[in-house]
């Protein structure tokens, strides 16, 4: 990924914060784009910096246009963008989503009790992304994040090395039943917040 | 997922457990139906209380983050249970709920990110 062009719509979230900045601080991507809102850009700048970076605010910029067509080598798509923002894909791109429909076979790993034709169902639609991305040359998967202790560990690292950090959103008490509502309520919207948002139980 | 799991349990409404525990698919509603008790929660920092006996990377007393595994949903409680397989010493650097925020979300951008590279290079 050194030097390339890497697309994260929606930056400011809790897995996208993420995401640029292993991008830009690991994996030594050349140019970050991301989408965010006007009053967020300030608090993008402070966590991830000037350089390298390229801010497009999805409220007023055509974020196709502002990105580039054809420029971007990864994206990765929290917000069903697959299809939206394809034309900023660069021949031989990849794009991983989180956001789109898991395949069937993923799903019924997950939901043991889905019936069959749902599974198909689900695995067609998986496959037209493919197709729809293949069209265009780019290479289109829906990814499942799994449990692992070693990442953990590398992440623990990061975040000792200052490479990475977390961003919190507004974190709320247990007992703080108001705040706990908002916060899920955030997150249910998508839109609003930035980063993670935590409950604090003890 | 956890999204429309979200949703799910917004429009469907969980019911109180009757004579079976987990969830099932609802065939009238293509859903999940989800039942009480129903504990939320895949990301948890904290403290280790107790140990099983095959557990030789942690002991009581130390800070540790994870992302539980699915079956063990339920992190949104003063006591977690997770396998070692999926726990990590927390960074030091951080509080519990800056910790706390890491998991999930870490490991989908980290795994994402590795993959994608690996795609990349490998043409």
């Amino acid at each position: 990924m050194k030097g390339k062009t890497v697309f994260v719509p929606a930056g400011l979230g809790g897995t996208g914060s993420f995401a640029v900045q292993l991008a830009k601080n690991v994996f030594g991507a050349g140019r970050v784009v991301i989408t965010l809102s006007t009053r967020k850009i300030g608090i993008a700048t402070k966590l991830f910096g000037g350089d390298t970076i390229q801010y497009v605010d999805y409220t007023k910029d055509d974020v196709v246009a502002a990105a580039g067509k054809g420029t971007v080598d990864y994206m990765f798509d929290i917000v069903v963008g697959t299809l939206k923002y394809l034309p900023v894909m660069k021949k031989g791109g990849v794009i991983l989503s989180i956001s789109t429909l898991m395949g069937g076979t993923n799903s019924k790993h997950l939901f043991p009790d889905m019936p069959i034709i749902l599974v198909y169902v689900l695995d067609i639609v998986d496959w037209l992304f493919k197709w729809w991305a293949g069209r265009s040359d780019v290479r289109y998967s829906y990814v499942v994040m799994h449990p692992d202790a070693k990442g953990l560990e590398q992440f623990a690292i990061y975040v000792k090395e200052g490479t990475v950090s977390p961003l919190l959103g507004h974190p709320a008490k247990f007992s703080d039943i108001y705040n706990v509502r908002r916060g899920c309520q955030e997150i249910l919207d998508a839109k609003g917040g930035v980063g993670k948002f935590v409950i604090e139980i003890v | 997922m956890s999204f429309s799991f979200q949703r799910s349990l917004a429009r469907t409404g969980a019911q109180p457990s009757t004579h079976r525990r987990g969830n099932q698919w609802n065939p009238k509603t293509n859903n999940m139906r989800l039942r009480f008790p129903y504990k939320v929660g895949y990301d948890v920092a904290g403290t280790i209380a107790e140990v099983g006996t095959s557990v030789t990377s942690f002991g009581v007393g130390d800070k540790v983050y994870s992302r539980v595994p699915n079956n063990l949903r339920g992190s949104v409680a003063e006591y977690v249970l997770s396998v070692e397989s999926a726990t990590a010493l927390m960074p030091l650097e951080t509080n519990f709920t800056q910790a706390a925020s890491i998991p999930l979300a870490g490991l989908t951008a980290l795994q994402s990110m590795e993959k994608a590279d690996a795609m990349l290079e490998g043409g």
